[in-house]
């Protein structure tokens, strides 16, 4: 039973016959991905913390941060898959079957984020004017009423 | 066809006679099983876009949210904006790495090496759930729960949104829940390791499979982290 079992795993399957080298190499690997990924946080935090601070008040748009920050994560990701979850030493074949469902994603993100937008534009009176606050307390906004809206 | 069962098929390679893609059985399954779980969180996060959206004037701000060390003792330390989920993003981070080490030493045959990574792999989840615990105490003691927000955290026109709330505790305790699922796992993964019945089965792929659950955790914490504390 154990003899046959082993037959099952192939032998060329990269990391359950694990040689030297490609021992000590994948294991530098992993230590230049911990420091890549350690990186783009740090850079992450301070990016957004100085975009907010300095750039916002002077007019600087939101999605400016949100696509930096968007590009970024995405390389965290593709790190953490490439190394970590091995992808990058699986056949051609495997890669596509875990990436290519992904796709049918693309299009839900794009529509609901329109939607949303889209509703958030709609949330405005004739005037082209935001509700008075007062008006979404009924729809379960909390009120801090600085005046500015009367 | 009855005898054709799922023991049977991994023992005949996949009952075709050689491994489709070069991968096992087992290992396929938890890819397709995590593409899956992907589509949750993603529909998760992409709803979470959509409200905010709609309420991107009343969305609070994160800096805002986010600004203490929830840690009890450490109270007095305000206005750090991100630092206490930038630690707990790098305790995830760490214990990615400690799983993957284990994960080779499993591909070596290596009993006591897997031991000496799963442990830090543990500690470093249970960690993480007790900063999570922290974290949830402080801001449910703020005022924000699943349905209520606190005045202090409105947006830019004056009211927030009590959605946030929400989609932060649903979210987060659906990605805390799978962590705690991981630390599960990895605690029978160390129980058999250490009775060495993968040594005694010719391979330690569980090692590996359950691995990749794990760093599939840490995969969507990024997006969390992304989604609800930097953006």
């Amino acid at each position: 039973m154990g003899q046959h079992h082993n037959e099952t795993y192939p032998k060329h399957d990269n990391h359950l016959a694990l040689s030297d080298g490609d021992y000590h190499h994948h294991k530098a690997d992993i230590w230049k991905t911990t420091g890549i990924l350690s990186f783009v946080t740090i850079a992450e935090v301070i990016f957004a913390i100085w975009y907010e601070k300095s750039m916002m008040p002077s007019g600087a748009p939101l999605w400016i941060l949100q696509l930096v920050l968007v590009v970024m994560s995405l390389l965290k990701a593709g790190f953490i898959m490439a190394v970590f979850m091995h992808v990058k030493h699986e056949t051609k074949a495997f890669i596509l079957t875990i990436l290519v469902p992904f796709s049918l994603l693309i299009w839900m993100i794009i529509s609901f984020i329109y939607d949303g937008n889209d509703w958030n534009g709609r949330n405005k009176n004739r005037f082209g004017e935001k509700p008075h606050p007062s008006v979404l307390k009924q729809h379960g906004g909390i009120v801090v009423d600085h005046g500015q809206h009367h | 066809m009855a005898a054709e069962t799922v023991e049977n098929l991994k023992e005949s390679h996949w009952g075709g006679g050689v491994p489709p893609m070069k991968a096992s059985y087992g290992k396929t399954m938890m890819w397709y099983f995590l593409i899956s779980d992907t589509f949750t969180f993603v529909a998760f996060l992409v709803s979470y876009a959509t409200v905010r959206m709609v309420n991107a004037e009343s969305w609070p701000k994160a800096s805002k949210v986010f600004s203490s060390i929830p840690i009890p003792g450490f109270e007095k330390f305000h206005d750090l904006p991100l630092v206490f989920v930038s630690i707990m993003t790098f305790i995830l981070i760490i214990s990615s790495v400690t799983m993957v080490r284990a994960v080779q030493e499993g591909a070596r045959m290596n009993r006591a090496g897997v031991i000496k990574f799963l442990l830090p792999t543990i500690g470093f989840g249970i960690l993480f759930l007790l900063c999570q615990f922290f974290e949830w105490t402080h801001l449910m003691h703020d005022g924000m729960t699943i349905t209520t927000m606190p005045a202090k955290f409105a947006g830019e026109n004056g009211t927030v949104a009590y959605q946030f709330g929400s989609y932060f505790y649903i979210i987060t305790g659906f990605h805390g829940l799978h962590v705690l699922g991981g630390v599960i796992l990895n605690l029978y993964l160390l129980l058999r390791t250490a009775k060495g019945d993968f040594d005694r089965l010719g391979h330690y792929e569980m090692v590996e499979k359950i691995g990749l659950y794990w760093h599939f955790v840490d995969l969507v914490w990024v997006y969390v982290f992304l989604a609800f504390y930097l953006m």
